[in-house]
């Protein structure tokens, strides 16, 4: 199919565009095959916005007289408005978006054209392999193995290849196990707790069915991980209501007869369409226009956005809590196993383990537990708050998640190396981008839609010292601790960097982060100048090799200037300089 | 299950905190002495209590009353669980239960106080144990119903600074270029006998003369005249405040008024419409007129548009404060926290005083229109409204020393009757007079500075501080009710001023990411979806909302700002070094003085 098809006017004069809090601004409006493109003419000051077709999730139009007006509703919540002379031109251009932002091929899709103007450092799709992550984890103990039953994804088709399980445990008992597991999603390895050496484990729901099978493997595989005469906790994220209901479409849950060293307890996770309403809701009350704001806090508390997250939160703190303070293992499911169940472990581990609160860490948090997981990313992330078309596997999941962290984030807000700017990117980048690594459902669809060869990973993108930049915090401090985050109502509040980032003036966070950048530019300076002594004394050392022994005691004062404390000046002033920003956003 | 584990995540209690701070807070740990005491705190009595901590439960411990403050230490818990209250901040104490009342811990005291917490003590049940304990604490705690005097009065601290240094009227008006052509600075309040609740010094316009003043002044409620309270440097125009004209219902006028405000609209050489804002709801303005009062006519005025702002008066913001300490104190509202939040209306009546106050400063610059403010008496909206203005126009006052200026002048000076709405040592706890009004300036205060995270001088702890003391009655700041009854008092002469405790220590209130920035109006946004409950004020006693520790970012700030300043030093240090190996050397890179100012000028 070509693109030109679609495009009956690629390009419109004297269209005017809004957008709230700035000046209506007059343009020209360009349609490509994966770009709106809207370029101002004014001489002072040409801006131009670039908008990826598939970051629209809903277009209205409507006309007064010979005037169109379309409104684009994005998928990062933003909410434009163009107005276009010309009825026949508006209703092309209204078409065109609307096809082009729903095509129903991945293939077509930006990532598969998008041609980086960058030079790639690291390959993005290298990063975080499985066997690394292995490698980290043998270090600490000899228990577990490397699998690669699912090698052509043939036991389980939202698995990775590899995945890790208990070394007692072999190929021919995890076949047996799949079987018996929602979607063959035996349970794998998701977190070593190196303190104590307790371990989460994920999988889906067991297919007990209403007669109460059992299977032996998989009682073997979850006992593998107990310590003798220790317990272990099951973590079902459904009410014990919706679990046995399960069980008469052939799912179900551990019984107690068949799983005596485990205690289950259930927690009540939403899922789907309720999670997609509270968006809806949500963003609803965000972009309420009108003047009486008096009901905002009811509509807020009635979206229940808040008690989800609270709900999620509640249940990674168990899952830490059970690991960290009792001592004993964890094996985490829902149904699918492929959304709440991820939200949890996720979680837990950014709770339990500091690494994850660094950038390297928490994409490999990401790649790891959500895309390697099988979190069916083109489903849930295919629309966003705006779509009228309501398909029941639509929810903001990852959204949720990511606010989660960010409620973290704020209530520890010195032990995250990231900030939340690195967290409304991976909001971007899930729902609409030009890299490869959000598309497809799982590695299998991944690997058949050969990403790796034919698009870009986001990684190889963010991972650049320049990207980088945006996203440190400036206030980090590595904290080794385990941290306890409140769920307390009060200590819970509303994302206002993504809910409200378009429904608030942005001049004073504009100016922070051109100051942020003035300070960045004048940091680098410095550092040049230091660079320059350095090199300055080195050149009057080597000249002066034996007088320099006579000043030996002199350069004793100078010499804890090592190159280590060189590169640490420049962070610390750049850290110094971001934090009004970080402060605005915050 | 969700709820009930929430509690384990927190560890740290508030109590065994405030030890800590306590040793900081200017008192001293004498030698042999049991409980800190300040200069001039004496020993009252002492005597063992069960305390009923609402978060942990009952707590064994010997309580401690001074002139000054309750003080709780336990017995048994480690660590050592430790009350510090001043008694000003207690506003009722009950008897509960009665001597044959059963059931453990059912016999004692309960005590209401005005920060947001309340206090129960248990107490033995035979021979009256409570009597004694009962009698000290209701007569110190309300030293005005036993003819007694504030702590203020015996306090005997020493301070580096002298607060009451700090506001000097005639200084302040200096500052903002007055008098002036068009304003002049008079004297004919001197002993207060135009206006007992005002000020002796006014600012009023040069063409009106002191007898034209005493002719307004019969039309004002109280005798309170426009007068000014800021001009702004560039446009000239003026910010005024005033009590409502005596219109009645009769609706009465008053010529001198009239030709007043007129002359207050020319001083500035403003051709358009004088804009008054009325801090009131339209109607209670209208019931106003029943009692004598009630605001400009339009026919009385042509040259004047009036505004009503929709401002609730002290009783509706007293009840509001109420219903917000039941839903967080002792418990938070956990299953509809949002909604009940929402109807305490306390965040709404915020943002309506916000919203006023931000109308008032943008006439003001960028409608470079005088405007006159006032509402009913002109001593609480009013204040509210102008002293929000000319904190969002003039960024003098969100230094600590202009804030505290601010203060002094538009709340103490011009009578905010400070007295009747804290109810300083008086044991009527149900006095109608009593009305949240600064503490609702001083949470807009906190909201601005939440959108503007660089622009005050000052962090939470100095309004939190103020708050504090607000209550304590350990400074004369906030005692009496007007200017002229401090002065009868002898205020600045027998107390200290909570300004001497800030400004002796100021590193402690300063905020670390302030950047000076001059001239320019702040507007923060007063929709709903941007104001914040202020949780580290409202809900300080709960254990749960503390975090990791009290500021975190601000903490750390200072932290990297103390390393950068070494690493500096350092470059200066190799930079030293290097010019003296290169001889006679014109060093290629700016010499260390240069950088420095370099880096300074970006912070």
């Amino acid at each position: 199919m070509e693109f030109a098809e679609l495009i009956k006017t690629p390009r419109a004069d004297n269209v005017v565009l809004h957008r709230p809090f700035y000046l209506a601004v007059e343009g020209t409006l360009c349609l490509t095959g994966h770009h709106l493109i809207f370029s101002s003419r004014r001489q002072d000051n040409a801006e131009e916005l670039w908008l990826l077709h598939s970051n629209i999730d809903s277009i209205e139009k409507r006309f007064v007289g010979s005037l169109g007006t379309i409104i684009i509703k994005c998928k990062d919540l933003r909410i434009i408005q163009l107005d276009i002379p010309g009825m026949e031109e508006c209703l092309n251009i209204a078409s065109s978006i609307e096809a082009l932002s729903t095509l129903d091929s991945v293939t077509l899709m930006y990532p598969f054209f998008y041609r980086p103007m960058f030079e790639i450092v690291e390959d993005g799709w290298r990063c975080f392999l499985p066997d690394e992550e292995f490698e980290l984890l043998s270090s600490a103990t000899d228990e577990w193995r490397l699998s690669c039953i699912n090698k052509e994804f043939s036991v389980c088709p939202s698995y990775p290849p590899v995945v890790i399980v208990p070394k007692s445990i072999d190929d021919e008992a995890l076949r047996k196990v799949a079987m018996f597991r929602h979607g063959s999603r035996f349970p794998v390895l998701s977190y070593y707790h190196k303190k104590n050496g307790m371990v989460m484990m994920r999988s889906s729901q067991p297919l007990t069915g209403t007669n109460g099978r059992r299977c032996k493997e998989d009682e073997k595989l979850i006992n593998a991980t107990l310590r003798p005469g220790k317990r272990g906790y099951i973590i079902d994220t459904r009410s014990l209501n919706v679990a046995q209901q399960a069980r008469a479409k052939g799912g179900g849950f551990e019984q107690e007869a068949h799983y005596p060293q485990w205690r289950r307890i259930h927690k009540c996770i939403e899922r789907f369409n309720i999670l997609q309403e509270s968006l809806i809701k949500l963003v609803e009350a965000c972009n309420d226009q009108s003047h009486n704001m008096d009901r905002w806090l009811s509509k807020l508390e009635a979206s229940n956005w808040l008690t989800h997250v609270k709900e999620i939160l509640t249940a990674a703190c168990l899952a830490a809590q059970c690991i960290d303070r009792e001592g004993a293992s964890v094996l985490v499911h829902g149904t699918e196993g492929t959304d709440s169940t991820l939200q949890v472990t996720s979680l837990a581990q950014i709770i339990l383990d500091p690494r994850c609160r660094t950038i390297r860490g928490f994409e490999s948090l990401v790649v790891r537990e959500w895309l390697q997981a099988g979190h069916p990313f083109q489903q849930r992330c295919a629309q966003s708050a705006y779509s009228n078309s309501k398909q029941k596997w639509e929810a903001p999941v990852f959204l949720l998640f990511l606010d989660c962290v960010w409620q973290i984030l704020r209530q520890f807000p010195c032990s995250f190396e990231f900030n939340e700017q690195f967290l409304i990117m991976l909001f971007e980048h899930a729902y609409a981008s030009q890299f490869g690594t959000f598309l497809g459902n799982n590695e299998n669809e991944r690997s058949k839609l050969k990403l790796q060869q034919k698009t870009m990973s986001l990684w190889s993108w963010v991972n650049r010292s320049e990207e980088l930049s945006k996203f440190q915090n400036p206030l980090f401090e590595a904290n080794s601790l385990v941290i306890w985050p409140s769920v307390a109502p009060q200590s819970l509040q509303l994302w206002e960097g993504v809910f409200l980032r378009w429904n608030r003036p942005s001049k004073f966070l504009d100016e922070a982060h051109e100051e942020m950048i003035s300070i960045i530019k004048y940091n680098k300076e410095l550092q040049a100048k230091v660079n320059a002594l350095r090199r300055q004394l080195a050149q009057l050392e080597t000249v002066d090799r034996m007088q320099e022994n006579l000043r030996h005691t002199q350069l004793g004062i100078v010499s804890p200037l090592g190159s280590s404390s060189v590169s640490k000046l420049h962070t610390v002033s750049a850290e110094a300089g971001t934090l009004t920003s970080t402060q605005l956003y915050g | 299950m969700a709820s009930s584990s929430t509690p384990k995540y927190n560890s740290n209690s508030l109590e065994s905190s405030s030890s800590k701070r306590t040793l900081k807070d200017g008192t001293n740990w004498e030698q042999n002495e049991e409980i800190p005491r300040l200069p001039g705190e004496t020993r009252v009595t002492d005597k063992d209590v069960i305390y009923m901590c609402p978060f942990n439960g009952p707590v064994k411990g010997r309580v401690y009353i001074t002139n000054y403050r309750l003080y709780l230490r336990s017995v048994e818990n480690d660590p050592v669980l430790v009350l510090n209250v001043p008694l000003g901040v207690i506003s009722r104490i009950e008897k509960m239960g009665g001597a044959s009342s059963r059931g453990e811990n059912s016999y004692g005291l309960d005590i209401t106080c005005k920060d947001m917490r309340n206090l129960r003590f248990a107490l033995k049940q035979e021979g009256h144990s409570r009597r004694d304990i009962f009698e000290v604490l209701t007569k110190y705690a309300f030293p005005q119903s036993h003819n007694l005097l504030f702590f203020a009065f015996a306090n005997e601290e020493k301070f580096s600074e002298n607060g009451w240094m700090v506001y000097n009227p005639m200084s302040e008006y200096r500052r903002q270029g007055l008098p002036n052509e068009r304003w002049r600075v008079t004297f004919i309040n001197e002993h207060y006998g135009l206006c007992d609740t005002y000020p002796s010094l006014l600012v009023v316009p040069y063409n009106a003369t002191d007898d034209d003043l005493k002719k307004v002044a019969a039309f004002r409620s109280r005798n309170r005249i426009p007068v000014l309270s800021w001009i702004h440097p560039e446009t000239q125009a003026v910010i005024m405040r005033c009590s409502q004209p005596l219109v009645g219902m009769g609706g009465k006028r008053n010529k001198d008024d009239e030709r007043y405000l007129d002359i207050i609209r020319e001083a500035n050489g403003q051709i358009s419409k004088l804009t008054i804002y009325d801090a009131r709801p339209n109607v209670n303005a209208v019931a106003n007129k029943a009692t004598g009062g009630g605001y400009e006519g339009e026919d009385a005025y042509p040259n004047a548009e009036l505004f009503f702002l929709d401002i609730h008066n002290i009783h509706v913001m007293r009840e509001s404060l109420k219903k917000l300490k039941d839903i967080v104190y002792p418990n938070v509202e956990e299953s509809h926290w949002l909604s009940s939040l929402e109807s305490t209306h306390w965040l709404e009546h915020i943002k309506l005083v916000l919203t006023g106050a931000i109308q008032v400063a943008d006439k003001v610059s960028s409608g470079r229109s005088s405007v006159v403010v006032h509402c009913s008496d002109g001593w609480d909206r009013t204040a509210q409204l102008t002293s929000l203005a000319m904190l969002m126009l003039d960024s003098y006052y969100r230094t600590i020393e202009g804030f505290e200026v601010l203060v002094q002048k538009e709340w103490i000076s011009f009578g905010h009757k400070f007295a009747s709405r804290i109810g300083h040592g008086d044991k009527n706890h149900a006095d109608a007079d009593r009305s949240p009004i600064f503490l609702q300036f001083i949470d807009c205060v906190w909201q601005m500075s939440k959108q503007f995270p660089t622009a005050f001088e000052f962090n939470e702890q100095f309004l939190i501080t103020i708050l504090d003391h607000l209550y304590s009655c350990r400074f004369g700041t906030f005692l009496y009710n007007s200017e002229s009854v401090r002065e009868k008092e002898k205020v600045t002469e027998k107390t200290l001023s909570l300004w001497s405790l800030i400004n002796s220590e100021k590193s402690k209130y300063t905020n670390p990411f302030y950047t000076k920035e001059l001239n320019r109006a702040l507007y923060p946004v007063a929709s709903m979806r941007h104001l914040e409950l202020w949780v580290n004020y409202y809900i300080r006693w709960n254990p749960r909302i503390r975090q990791q520790q009290p500021n975190p970012v601000e903490q750390r700030y200072m932290e990297l700002l103390a390393l950068r300043d070494d690493y500096i030093r350092r470059l200066e240090e190799l930079q030293i070094t290097n010019n003296s190996k290169i001889p006679n050397s014109s060093a290629s890179s700016a010499s260390p003085s240069q950088m420095m100012s370099q880096v300074q000028t970006h912070f």
